[in-house]
């Protein structure tokens, strides 16, 4: 697996750390860097260069959780998260926010190297899901643009559908843009003249 | 929380006795254990568990296959018991689909959270997965009205306005919905080419 990556390791209470800070330096983190739940990790997270969140605490909180909402939307990493708690709402919550793996009393050391591989690799695969969705996303919605610009010049020009389709497309050539943008520039043009 | 239905999978029967136990013991209800091999697939399908338990040495090519033919056709989550120490194995049960991997050497009380995160995960990763073929579904809907469309201006000799409202109409005197009509009409049109 890959190793030389970098870990924020996110803990109630540095004092406990050490112990887990070595287990992943063995497991192969080049760098650790450390903070308390009290810290803003997101801050800390766009800031530096980090590959894999590891979080240590007896309970996730709901300001955690909001705060992985927002990481998984704006800087998606993998989350590992040790916790004692076994309620199935946390878990079920932990795993909506964004955390890869949720781990109850399992934070020996030794064990640490196939659990960061197995986060590291859903992650991966549910990245990959999230991407695609997202370019069929946009693909759905340049199709929604160029179809209300055609509306509105059908509208207010008079044109067949048609015309208006083949004026649009004469327009992305003249001035060397996409369909896309001309379809947005129209738009823009009839909402500012009413 | 309701009791879950659990297939449990395993060559060893003295073994799988045992785990059988240990997941009663947590709240699950073990409906069947049955050994690995080509009807799997089969067994699983004719006992519809809300999740599948495969304990086993180190999953051989078989059983990865038909895990991910499982997860290809009909997803369910699946914990799989197996050798900690190799990740080449660990790895290639990730890629089969499995929701859940859990070391040999487990403390039994750790077992009931592993298996819980794997179902929530399991549940996540659906929905995101429904979501793409849903939005992919649509696109392509859109391109076979585009298809449709264009068919019927270059066959019929009409404006793109008058296959439009053709199709609107035809939807509403059949009854079927625009993209049902429209894919009709390509596969009509297409034939006759």
């Amino acid at each position: 697996m890959a190793s030389g990556f970098d870990v924020l390791l996110v803990c109630e209470d540095l004092s406990g750390a050490q112990p887990l800070v070595e287990g992943l330096k063995v497991s192969g983190a080049a760098q650790v860097l450390t903070a308390t739940t009290q810290d803003n990790v997101l801050k800390l997270l766009s800031s530096q260069s980090i590959d894999l969140v590891v979080l240590d605490v007896a309970k996730p909180t709901m300001n955690l959780f909001e705060q992985f909402a927002v990481i998984q939307a704006y800087c998606p990493k993998p989350v590992i998260c040790f916790s004692d708690d076994r309620d199935s709402h946390v878990i079920a919550q932990s795993v909506k926010a964004g955390v890869t793996a949720y781990i109850v009393d399992g934070k020996s050391p030794d064990r640490l190297r196939p659990i960061i591989e197995v986060a590291m690799l859903r992650f991966n695969e549910c990245q990959a899901v999230k991407k695609e969705l997202a370019q069929v996303k946009g693909k759905l919605s340049e199709r929604a643009i160029i179809e209300k610009a055609k509306g509105l010049l059908i509208e207010h020009k008079g044109m067949s559908e048609d015309q208006a389709y083949k004026t649009m497309r004469k327009m992305a050539m003249d001035q060397g843009k996409k369909i896309t943008v001309i379809a947005h520039e129209i738009c823009d043009v009839v909402a500012a003249l009413g | 929380m309701n009791r879950l239905n659990v297939l449990l999978v395993d060559s060893d029967t003295a073994r799988s006795a045992l785990l059988s136990q240990a997941l009663q013991d947590q709240g699950y209800k073990v409906i069947a254990r049955v050994q690995p091999g080509a009807n799997l697939l089969a067994l699983i399908a004719s006992y519809m568990p809300d999740l599948v338990v495969i304990d086993t040495d180190s999953p051989d090519r078989d059983m990865l296959e038909s895990m991910s033919l499982l997860n290809q056709h009909n997803p369910m989550p699946v914990v799989m018991f197996a050798d900690e120490d190799n990740d080449v194995v660990v790895r290639e049960a990730i890629r089969s689909g499995v929701s859940g991997y859990v070391a040999r050497n487990t403390d039994p009380k750790r077992v009931r959270s592993i298996m819980q995160v794997a179902i929530a995960r399991f549940r996540e990763y659906q929905a995101l997965k429904n979501e793409l073929y849903q939005t992919k579904n649509e696109l392509e809907k859109g391109k076979v009205l585009q298809r449709a469309k264009s068919l019927l201006i270059k066959h019929k000799k009409v404006t793109e306005d008058e296959a439009h409202q053709a199709i609107q109409k035809m939807s509403m005197d059949q009854n079927k919905s625009v993209a049902e009509v429209a894919e009709n009409i390509v596969s009509v049109l297409e034939m006759s080419l």
